[in-house]
């Protein structure tokens, strides 16, 4: 993962100083990218300890097309308790998007069964795109997307995603984003009998919170490992279908974990 | 222009080939973001002849909302041509001339009952937002309306694009989702500069850099010629 080394560094030394929502002061830049292969491996950050729990639970969750926190909770996953309402609802966040987005004469589309349905009958489309960004419902959700939009790509009997980001917390959050959109990917491929190609991940907003530099700091002092391998343990039937015990990461070898606040 | 030439030349070193949509061959790759900085002047071509006027013709057009293409060959330029006659707008039960919810609906009335005008006013929003919340990061205009995709000879290439305000400096991210980079990309830079042009000086703002990100972008098999005298 130099590629995330890279980027810390980059903001450490060009990053504008900026207000923001929260209160806590950034350094941010405009317009980054990363690229990762994964036929080389699982793009986990190495340079400190991170949980991929979590990041199965809720992507499985937005498979699901779920927006309430409830399937969370249950797993143990409390990543979004803070947005929810007293019902557990979180409005029309991705989960809905992805697999039932509103249409005014009632219908509901499921982009994600389509963009698999189109990977497999066009791969050679340019329309292998999936969005989060209805700009009609933004107001009803407890959190507007992030992450929010991604395109598929095949060529040479590989897919390929790249993601587009609007904002992004480089030192807490990015690197579980890459983690999420790299298993996506894997899945996706799977589903379409193909191998996983490269996952770009490209970011609007790029920033470190101002607490977190001297995390970064130290992270950056830190020499990564060798990326670990995903392994999925069997293909199920369809892409709503996978679960926690599916996923297995081998050879995870990171440096210790680098506790950091979370500007809410 | 150099930031045009290395895109063109990344295509012909990491590109593989396909047969596409229009059934022509394709050299393409997938991912790219290249930048320009405004304050050290306006992208447009040099190494071929760019028409700006329909450029800025085409933009005007796509930011009044319009999307009957009569109303831009009226100005002189006929780009839109070709999806417009009756053999491409009968398929959808529009009249000759009517696009349908291409990017002039979408950015001025985006989720509305096509053709009625009821959806979200994208660019006023961003006018309004850049204006009264600078610091914002959803400073966002989208181009993709899942609904309407399918209900177009062209959904969006152009797809999605991001204003960002550092002190009195707009900067612009736009993700393209295909791209025909001999005859499309230098339009595409050239429009989108112009366009940031046009958002900073009514925001009284001054213009910075612009981002420009990829997906598929091509080289069409029979113009590869273009690129070693470009």
């Amino acid at each position: 993962m130099k590629q995330y080394q890279d980027l810390l560094s980059d903001i450490i030394q060009n990053g504008l100083q900026k207000s923001d929502r929260t209160g806590v002061g950034t350094r941010s830049v405009f317009g980054r990218c990363m690229r990762f292969d994964l036929s080389k491996g699982f793009p986990l950050v190495t340079t400190k300890k991170l949980h991929l729990k979590s990041i199965i639970y809720e992507l499985l969750w937005f498979l699901r097309g779920e927006t309430n926190i409830r399937y969370l909770n249950e797993h143990g996953v409390r990543i979004w308790n803070e947005w929810a309402d007293e019902n557990g609802d979180l409005g029309p966040v991705y989960g809905r998007q992805w697999r039932a987005w509103q249409t005014s004469d009632g219908r509901a589309i499921d982009q994600i069964s389509n963009v698999i349905e189109n990977i497999k009958r066009d791969p050679d489309s340019r329309r292998l795109i999936v969005s989060a960004w209805n700009v009609g419902e933004l107001e009803s959700m407890a959190l507007q997307p992030c992450h929010l939009l991604f395109q598929f790509y095949v060529g040479e009997n590989k897919l390929s995603c790249q993601m587009y980001q609007r904002s992004a917390d480089v030192f807490l959050g990015l690197p579980f984003n890459v983690a999420s959109y790299a298993l996506l990917t894997h899945m996706v491929a799977q589903q379409c009998d193909l191998d996983p190609g490269d996952f770009q991940i490209v970011t609007a907003d790029t920033h470190l919170y101002e607490n977190h530099l001297d995390q970064a700091r130290l992270q950056l002092t830190r020499d990564p490992y060798p990326l670990p391998r995903l392994k999925i343990n069997r293909k199920p039937e369809t892409i709503s279908d996978y679960a926690f015990e599916d996923f297995e990461v081998i050879n995870y070898q990171h440096h210790p974990h680098i506790p950091a606040a979370v500007a809410v | 222009m150099k930031q045009y030439h290395d895109l063109l030349k990344s295509i012909l070193a990491n590109g593989t080939e396909h047969h596409d949509r229009t059934g022509v061959g394709t050299i393409s790759h997938f991912g790219y973001q290249t930048r320009f900085d405004l304050r050290e002047g306006f992208p447009i071509v040099t190494t071929k002849k760019i028409p700006f006027r329909w450029i800025a013709e085409e933009l005007f057009w796509f930011l009044s909302g319009d999307t009957n293409e009569a109303n831009l060959r009226a100005r002189g330029v006929d780009i839109w041509a070709e999806w417009a006659d009756e053999e491409h707008t009968r398929r959808f039960r529009r009249e000759p001339g009517d696009l349908g919810p291409v990017y002039g609906y979408l950015w001025r009335s985006f989720g509305g009952d096509y053709p009625r005008r009821n959806g979200v006013d994208q660019i006023a929003s961003l006018i309004s937002e850049i204006k009264t919340n600078p610091n914002s990061r959803r400073l966002i205009v989208t181009g993709w309306d899942p609904r309407q995709a399918d209900k177009v000879d062209l959904p969006p290439c152009h797809t999605l694009f991001q204003f960002k305000v550092d002190g009195r400096v707009l900067h612009c991210q736009l993700y393209q989702r295909s791209a025909d980079a001999f005859l499309g990309v230098p339009f595409n830079i050239s429009s989108y500069a112009l366009l940031m042009h046009l958002i900073a000086h009514v925001c009284g703002l001054e213009v910075g850099e612009f981002v420009y990100t990829l997906g598929d972008y091509v080289l069409i098999c029979h113009i590869q010629n273009g690129i070693s005298s470009n």
